[in-house]
């Protein structure tokens, strides 16, 4: 079972990416789980994902890496043996860092799960992404596999973003989206080729 | 040790709430601690009944005003949510910059269809403008049963 954690900032765009992302994955012919992962009491993410016809066994109640870790990865032990998917998709919270996701599940987790992780990076806000809320973000991509560069509509990338980035991810393998990119085959496709970029790369 | 090596020497027990070597600095979590964060669920009656669209925009419009008052230079340093949920069907806006909210309707929203009440799920992040009065915001905004 493959195991992908998304993360990135607050209205990055996960939750958009994940229903587009799981559409692709079982068009490709696989099965999938989906974990949300939401700050707060009312769940606003996973109706929308209910919307599309998935289950969804939202933990409310904080962020993951601070204080529900172990449920995390009991969530994930039971979705293992009762469901078996090829996938289990988690969406981190917007507040999640990365680095303490990788940390938890190198820790707890099953020495044999095969974890990737996904950084959403929001260029419309990436003034304030690497400005006032830089020590938050630099978290969310320093332990990314993949960093996507999604909402490139609003602002596109330049030489400067690729830079920051590599500096701050220097294994991560860097991918711009745009409307076709995030078309659900599309989609899904990418995330696999970036994967297998990353694994050629270790 | 020369009068350089003890200005750089920084032994642990030399930190303190006077030091200046970053250690008192707030790093994410503290950031993360601090934030600003509503989540609530609103029941709002509606009399006389109004159709889903008028209303759905009379409460988005509602919402991004809130966004607006948390708002650094146009962009909500975290996150404002909302999700109507009512007869007609479900309605959602998320927003991240004040001038690009993002709507989205359910397939089969009946924006026609006369609503007596809706539901309301607001979930409000922010780790900039963390002491705005969000809640009371909400309150004056939505006031509900």
């Amino acid at each position: 079972m493959d195991i992908l954690i998304i993360g990135g900032f607050l209205g990055s765009g996960k939750t958009t990416l994940v229903k587009s992302l799981i559409r692709g994955l079982v068009d490709d012919g696989k099965t999938c789980a989906i974990i949300e992962n939401e700050i707060g009491e009312v769940g606003i993410d996973d109706a929308i994902i209910e919307e599309a016809g998935l289950q969804v066994t939202p933990l409310f109640g904080g962020c993951v890496c601070c204080q529900i870790s172990g449920n995390l990865i009991s969530a994930i032990d039971k979705i293992e043996e009762e469901v078996g998917p090829d996938w289990v998709i988690v969406e981190m919270t917007g507040l999640a860092l990365m680095d303490s996701i990788r940390d938890t599940f190198e820790r707890y987790g099953k020495a044999d799960a095969r974890i990737h992780t996904l950084s959403i990076a929001d260029l419309s806000r990436w003034k304030h992404l690497v400005g006032a809320l830089s020590m938050v973000f630099d978290r969310q991509v320093e332990g990314a596999d993949v960093i996507w560069l999604n909402k490139t509509d609003i602002a596109a990338p330049t030489e400067d973003t690729y830079r920051v980035l590599q500096e701050k991810a220097p294994d991560a393998i860097i991918a711009e989206l745009d409307e076709a990119s995030k078309q659900p085959d599309a989609l899904w496709m990418l995330l696999m080729r970036n994967l297998e970029e990353r694994k050629r790369g270790c | 040790m020369n009068a350089n090596e003890r200005d750089n020497h920084h032994a642990h027990h030399h930190h303190g709430p006077g030091c200046k070597c970053g250690c008192n600095e707030p790093g994410a979590e503290d950031i993360i601690q601090d934030a600003l964060i509503v989540s609530e669920r609103i029941e709002v009656p509606v009399n006389p009944a109004q159709p889903a669209d008028r209303l759905r925009e009379a409460a988005f419009g509602k919402i991004a005003a809130i966004a607006e008052a948390i708002a650094v230079e146009g962009a909500v340093l975290g996150h404002v949510k909302a999700l109507i949920q009512c007869p007609a069907g479900k309605a959602s806006i998320s927003i991240t910059r004040v001038d690009s909210p993002d709507i989205t309707l359910q397939e089969g929203w009946e924006g026609e269809r006369a609503i007596e009440a809706y539901t309301l799920s607001v979930s409000l992040l922010s780790l900039a403008n963390v002491e705005a009065p969000v809640k009371q915001m909400l309150e004056r905004a939505f006031p509900h049963a």
